[in-house]
């Protein structure tokens, strides 16, 4: 017995000893679960703010706020979805065909249908409006007259906080139909969902203005930083490239009529459809406008309320023709020093430029900050890491785009890829996504330090 | 830096900030009695009309803390609120604020007093 026994321990231990002198297999990278971190209000929120139909039609705030597009839609990502997204109710649901949206719109020009003066005349009574980012709504709304949200600055019912905004999104686009009845054809958001969404937004995006001037490395963008700052007389509405004015103290966000619905030719007019004209704040409107942050614009064309501008260079140089010249803001400036804006194009290209540079600047600041929770293995504001490699993605191409687009930074756009090789492999291979994560941090800062001082 | 004389700048300053404080959001008006955020139980009356002036201007409303005087004006929006009867809610006019009917009232004043101003005024009907 003791024999039988024998020869197979041996062998046992023969084998064991001929392995132990090969070269051993790496170890298979082991990561425990991710860390919940923050608070779970805002977690909540997120999940409220992509997930939750509050019994409407299908559609969430992520329907037309997309995670992956940053925080918007345009025509050429509608142009991805399928039929029966959520988007497009209006042409799936038979009780939403009619005075809900415009499909040719919708989907040429990225605009929907808002009634922001009244539901009495739904056939007539509307107006086309695109779907602005909501980044950085903490320094971008509020202002000495109560905060400003939506594109005219009383986007929200009640008490018109970005709390309360979303009542109104509910209402206005998760209806059934457009009878938009509570309780029917839609619930309202509970005290406690509101605070929630509220928490979500405001962790969205930057979460303080830049401090202008910035040392740029690109001479163009340093010019069209100083045209911005001077000549072009861009901050005084728009404050360090953000949302604010600054020719009188503590303005906060101001509303201006600047023309823009004066402007010929506009694409939705083009189209032949019914397109009535935008009167902005209040009802009836006083023309005016809310000011967007112009930190965010370069990756979130088209612009303007009516999406009548698909180029940052294209914005720029509307300040230069004569529907701005002419509206009441144009006037204001055309009485301060220099007279009426009159850059010319090289200039115009080089404030677009600037606004690309910073653009670029703030998506190495969004995707850091995404990278380092990955790195750690951590949630960011109740986004699991593996979520989040992949909006790192997205938003390395937004950097990518904007610098190609305007000829910037070759050599930061070589870096930019590399980081985006390296998450794309994170993408597929999630066991290794901290490693690849800090890997990609440094090319990020490789191309960051290409850009800026 | 901008540069902008003074003159410039204060009247830039008093054009820009003489804007309209108030704007309602046109959703309001599909918003039920009692569920305006940050309106309802903070900023409102909810109580029964009590008596209406020749007028129609002047209501008298009162709820459990007691009776309010309400003005309207001509910047004073005025909805039916049907919600109760499933049915849409609708632009209403002085003329539908009866004695005996709910409303919601959201004054102007910045505290809650026994005389108000009214922004807006929900009119609870199933007609």
């Amino acid at each position: 017995m003791r024999i039988l026994f024998i020869k197979p321990i041996a062998a046992l231990v023969f084998t064991g000893l001929l392995l132990a002198g090969c070269e051993q297999p790496p170890p298979i990278p082991t990561m425990g679960e991710p860390k919940q971190t923050g608070d779970p209000l805002i977690a909540k929120g997120r999940t409220l703010f992509f997930k939750e139909t509050f019994n409407g039609n299908g559609r969430t705030c992520g329907t037309c706020h997309r995670a992956e597009n940053n925080l918007t839609i345009e025509p050429s990502f509608i142009a991805t979805l399928p039929k029966d997204d959520p988007l497009f109710v209006a042409e799936t649901n038979p009780k939403l065909k009619e005075n809900f949206e415009n499909p040719k719109l919708m989907r040429e020009f990225g605009l929907i249908l808002e009634n922001q003066d009244g539901t009495d005349d739904l056939a007539n009574n509307f107006n086309m409006r695109g779907v602005p980012h909501v980044f950085a709504q903490g320094v971008s709304i509020e202002s000495q007259n109560g905060p400003h949200t939506g594109w005219s600055g009383d986007g929200a019912p009640g008490d018109r906080t970005l709390r309360s905004f979303a009542t109104g999104a509910v209402i206005q686009h998760f209806t059934k139909t457009t009878q938009r009845r509570a309780g029917t054809d839609f619930r309202l958001p509970t005290k406690e969902e509101l605070d929630a969404l509220e928490a979500f937004q405001l962790t969205l995006g930057r979460q303080k203005d830049l401090e202008l001037p910035l040392a740029l490395k690109s001479v163009v963008a340093m010019r069209g930083q100083a045209l911005f700052q001077n000549e072009g007389r861009c901050a005084g509405c728009h404050a360090n490239a953000g949302a604010n004015a600054s020719f009188a103290p503590n303005a906060g966000n101001l509303n201006f009529n600047t023309g823009v619905e004066d402007l010929p030719d506009q694409p939705a007019d083009l189209s032949g459809e019914l397109n009535p004209p935008d009167d902005g704040f209040g009802n009836p409107g006083n023309g005016e406008f809310n000011t967007p942050s112009l930190v965010e614009a370069a990756d979130t064309p088209p612009f303007f309320h009516n999406n009548s501008v698909e180029t940052i260079e294209g914005a720029v140089a509307f300040y230069n023709g004569d529907a701005f010249a002419n509206s009441p803001a144009g006037q204001l400036i055309s009485n301060t020093p220099g007279g009426r804006i009159n850059l010319d194009a090289t200039q115009v290209v080089a404030v677009a430029a600037f606004l690309r540079v910073i653009n670029a600047l703030e998506n190495i600041r969004e995707v850091n900050n995404m990278l380092g929770a990955v790195a750690r293995n951590e949630f960011l504001s109740g986004e699991h890491p593996q979520e989040l490699v992949k909006r790192v993605v997205f938003d390395i191409d937004d950097a990518i785009m904007v610098l190609t687009g305007g000829g910037l930074h070759a050599e930061a756009v070589g870096d930019l890829k590399k980081a985006r090789k390296i998450m794309e492999k994170a993408a597929k291979k999630p066991l290794l996504r901290i490693q690849l994560a800090k890997k990609a941090i440094i090319k990020m800062n490789r191309a960051k330090g290409r850009i800026i001082e | 830096m901008l540069k902008l004389n003074i003159l410039q700048s204060v009247a830039m300053a008093l054009l820009f900030l003489t804007s309209p404080i108030f704007a309602q959001h046109a959703m309001e008006v599909a918003v039920p009695i009692g569920k305006s955020p940050g309106i309802s139980q903070i900023h409102s009356i909810i109580g029964v009309i009590d008596s209406v002036d020749d007028s129609q201007q002047i209501l008298t409303i009162a709820d459990s803390s007691g009776t309010y005087t309400v003005t309207i004006t001509d910047n004073t929006k005025i909805w039916l609120d049907k919600s109760k009867a499933n049915k849409t809610n609708v632009t209403g006019s002085p003329t539908d604020c009866l004695p005996g009917r709910t409303v919601e009232v959201n004054f102007a004043e910045t505290e809650r007093a026994s005389s108000v101003t009214a922004e807006w005024i929900k009119v609870e009907t199933a007609e």
